[in-house]
């Protein structure tokens, strides 16, 4: 059969008008029940430099690239004199833009392991081990079920992985994430199954400080709050004296930190600063917010990442370690 | 590497681009289109590679040997085949059955109260498309000794058949006679056939993206309810109804991508799905579904079986291992010897009523297409399940729903109702080709498929979801 330009052009013509007519009513069409159909855009944003996608609604690349040093980012770490542990809310509530201009006007270097769902010391202390990684100190910022001796899915699952296969399952996310914010900018996606396309926070990652960097962050304002202790954490020193020991084998210090949340618990603190010997900073919560109930709003953040640094850089554990006092190069 | 991720996009492009630069050489053309089935193949794990080196070298050695043997040298050229079919056999028996064999032993001795060692049973990830690749070696092996096709004499020939990256993983079997000839055909570039290649793909991606994930996503959510020990309404029946549109679409949307993937570098795959869900007779099914599979079972083991040449008993014996063998080869599990055996029960029932070339009455026929169909829809609940008591469970729970009609609801009615509305494309599709096939319409012009093409796309990009693999991956 010959295709002539007349037929090529019919073909082509009834095929865009089916696409566009297609685009037009699929999205009206009220399929499910009332209430059961959403309509999902990506709002426009600028994209962060030096950075990759991280994660929106389920898929956590964070711990795929660190574990199996994709990219630059372990390289960086590794030249870090200070390194900051956690779990998303480390880096939500003490920003890139509060902690990195901070440590870079007394001319240190900061990086952050921290990961998203929930991600514990366990996966730092594999980190640290794995890529011989030599920091002057390690921050620890978190609730006690930092020191929970788990690994989250994500961390499970960058395991399994070979190199080879963490490569190629990380270029085909960031290739198919990027069609997606192009897509649907303009075209929405129908769901009726609740998959989020977004969750409220749009994160990409920093290879060059390891920070969460937020493009699209949720509005709300939610009270921090405080919870009650457990009567004993002694179920915390096996992973806790596992980290400092293997600190101290590579000359690094401990400090540890929370940034507060819904939930928040401290107790931990002074009784892992007596029973391991390390400093702690706890600033104060007061007029604290989150966005989500989980994290910290961008306004508290930005206080309390003063306050944190202030304190911080204030402790004698610190200046000592990284000679803060003495002459500096 | 998955016909439905950015990857696979980049390898096409670059296969699409090599059949422009290379119009003038057609060893250019293999060499380059080989290289890409291997990548193809090893991008997740590279070692599988080795594999299917194995299997086309075998292929290869034992064809160059039968070639090589005269006729006249009947036990030599019977070794020979036989040595082929062992060493491609081993791979994939290892690879597929050995968990599982050495699971059934375990159990079977401690069942029986034997003293078993507490050991833990090899647990062998199973190579992609292992089950394909090697059942087309296989069957150019056989065809050779047979003498229905000429040995190979070219390795590069024999490796871009057997590696050709759209029938790789999951099919359609293609056979080589059907295939290598086409190798050494001018390839000139049609407009028409690159249309309907890229019409194919697309409504691949439409069937397996749209459909069968969306449908996919219900299946996986409320399996484990459809099986639970107290019958949720009409859950199950639901379910098993979305299972075997999402299986159809799957599968088909994979043969579809497959075959419009093929056409646009320039080469035909056999047909592999043929409107399934029209079949009134058990027969007529296996003639629709997976026909590759079907036919490779039919020729390869039916038929030197004996077929229907030994009388009843032998062909109602005949019957029931190729469909427990064809059970089998989906996976190694006891769930889908069950689905084989109800499937091979079915076909000698049919024969024994004498309905297998269609029922002469025309109540009689309806009577028996509902038959078939019910069948096979309650079979997957097997295909589906994790173990024969769940998929046990699952039939039994769908055919109280069914005795309890109308009156149950199943529990989450707003998600159901959602899923009726994505078997719409399959019923649509079954009555499009019922309409041809009667000659009621003729089949599709250009710019019906035009207008099919841009919905179909339209869908894809607003109502896909991602993530889930195909299902024939994993066999």
């Amino acid at each position: 059969m010959r295709c002539g330009p007349r037929k090529i052009f019919g073909i082509v013509l009834t095929f865009a008008m089916s696409f566009a007519a297609a685009t037009c009513v699929l999205p009206g069409l009220p399929l499910g029940p009332k209430g059961s159909q959403r309509l999902q855009t990506i709002p426009r944003f600028a994209m962060p430099s030096d950075s990759f996608f991280v994660e929106t609604a389920g898929d956590d690349l964070s711990q795929m690239v660190l574990l199996h040093a994709l990219g630059d980012s372990i390289d960086n770490a590794r030249r870090a004199d200070i390194l900051f542990v956690g779990d998303s809310r480390m880096p939500l509530g003490l920003r890139e833009e509060s902690i990195v201009p901070a440590a870079r006007a007394l001319g240190l270097r900061v990086f952050s392991l921290a990961c998203g769902h929930v991600e514990r010391v366990r996966f730092a202390l594999e980190l640290i081990r794995k890529h011989d990684l030599r920091p002057k100190i390690v921050v620890v910022v978190g609730g006690p079920h930092m020191f929970k001796d788990l690994l989250s899915g994500p961390a499970e699952k960058a395991r399994r992985l070979t190199r080879w296969q963490a490569w190629t399952e990380w270029i085909e996310a960031e290739a198919r994430w990027s069609l997606q914010t192009r897509l649907h900018s303009w075209l929405p996606k129908i769901d009726w199954f609740g998959h989020d396309l977004t969750s409220p926070w749009i994160l990409y990652r920093s290879t060059r400080t390891g920070w969460l960097l937020p493009v699209v962050e949720p509005s709300s304002s939610y009270p921090i709050g405080v919870a009650r202790d457990d009567p004993s954490y002694a179920w915390l020193l096996p992973v806790a004296r596992e980290l400092k020991e293997e600190l101290d084998r590579r000359g690094a210090e401990l400090v540890l930190s929370v940034v507060p949340y819904g939930d928040t618990r401290t107790g931990h603190l002074p009784f892992l600063a007596q029973e391991l010997r390390v400093a702690t900073v706890l600033p104060s919560f007061d007029g604290m917010r989150t966005a989500d109930g989980s994290h910290l709003s961008r306004s508290s953040a930005a206080t309390y990442a003063k306050e944190f640094w202030s304190e911080f850089v204030a402790l004698p554990e610190v200046r000592g370690k990284l000679a803060l006092d003495g002459p500096r190069p | 590497m998955s016909f439905v991720s950015l990857s696979f996009v980049v390898v096409q492009l670059a296969a699409l681009v090599l059949r422009a630069v290379t119009r003038r050489s057609r060893v250019s053309y293999l060499v380059g289109l080989l290289a890409l089935s291997w990548l193809f193949y090893a991008w997740s794990v590279p070692e599988y590679l080795v594999l299917i080196l194995f299997s086309t070298t075998v292929a290869y050695c034992a064809g160059r040997l039968l070639a090589a043997t005269p006729p006249s040298a009947r036990a030599a050229r019977r070794g020979l085949m036989v040595v082929s079919l062992t060493l491609n056999l081993a791979v994939l028996g290892y690879f597929k059955y050995a968990g599982f064999l050495s699971r059934s032993s375990l159990s079977l001795a401690s069942g029986l109260g034997f003293w078993t060692p507490d050991v833990t049973t090899a647990d062998v990830v199973l190579p992609l498309g292992i089950s394909f690749f090697t059942f087309e070696a296989i069957s150019y092996t056989i065809d050779v000794y047979r003498g229905q096709i000429e040995a190979e004499k070219s390795f590069l020939r024999l490796a871009s058949f057997i590696a050709f990256f759209p029938h790789l993983v999951s099919g359609p079997i293609v056979r080589a006679g059907e295939f290598l000839y086409q190798l050494e055909r001018p390839r000139r570039f049609r407009t028409s056939v690159f249309a309907e290649g890229t019409y194919l793909v697309v409504r691949g991606l439409f069937l397996k993206m749209v459909v069968a994930d969306n449908l996919g996503q219900l299946v996986d959510q409320h399996w484990g309810t459809a099986g639970a020990d107290a019958p949720a309404g009409t859950l199950a029946t639901s379910l098993l109804v979305f299972f075997a549109c999402q299986l159809f679409c799957d599968f088909a949307g994979y043969t579809d991508i497959a075959r419009g993937l093929a056409y646009q570098l320039g080469f035909r795959l056999p047909i592999n799905f043929n409107a399934p869900y029209l079949a009134a007779t058990f027969t007529d099914f296996w003639r629709r579904w997976n026909i590759t599979l079907s036919r490779w079972m039919r020729d390869y083991l039916y038929v030197p079986l004996g077929g229907n040449r030994r009388g009843p008993v032998r062909v109602a014996f005949n019957l029931l291992l190729v469909m427990l063998v064809a059970g089998l080869w989906h996976g190694a599990n006891w769930t889908f010897v069950a689905w084989g055996a109800i499937h091979g029960v079915a076909m000698v029932l049919e024969r024994m009523l004498g309905l297998a070339r269609g029922p002469h009455r025309r109540l009689t026929g309806a009577a028996w297409y509902v038959v078939v169909q019910t069948t096979w829809i309650v079979s997957l609940g097997m295909f589906r399940a994790e173990n024969v008591r769940q998929g046990y469970q699952v039939i039994h729970n769908a055919i109280a729903g069914l005795a309890t009609l109308p009156s149950a609801t199943p529990p989450s009615p707003s998600a159901i109702t959602i899923g009726w509305w994505f078997v719409l494309p399959v019923v649509a599709l079954h009555a499009r080709s019922l309409l041809t096939e009667r000659r009621w319409l003729p089949a599709a012009s250009g710019l019906e498929r035009a207008a099919y093409a841009g919905t179909m796309l339209a869908a894809i990009l607003t109502l896909y979801t991602t993530g889930r693999e195909f299902i024939y991956f994993q066999f």
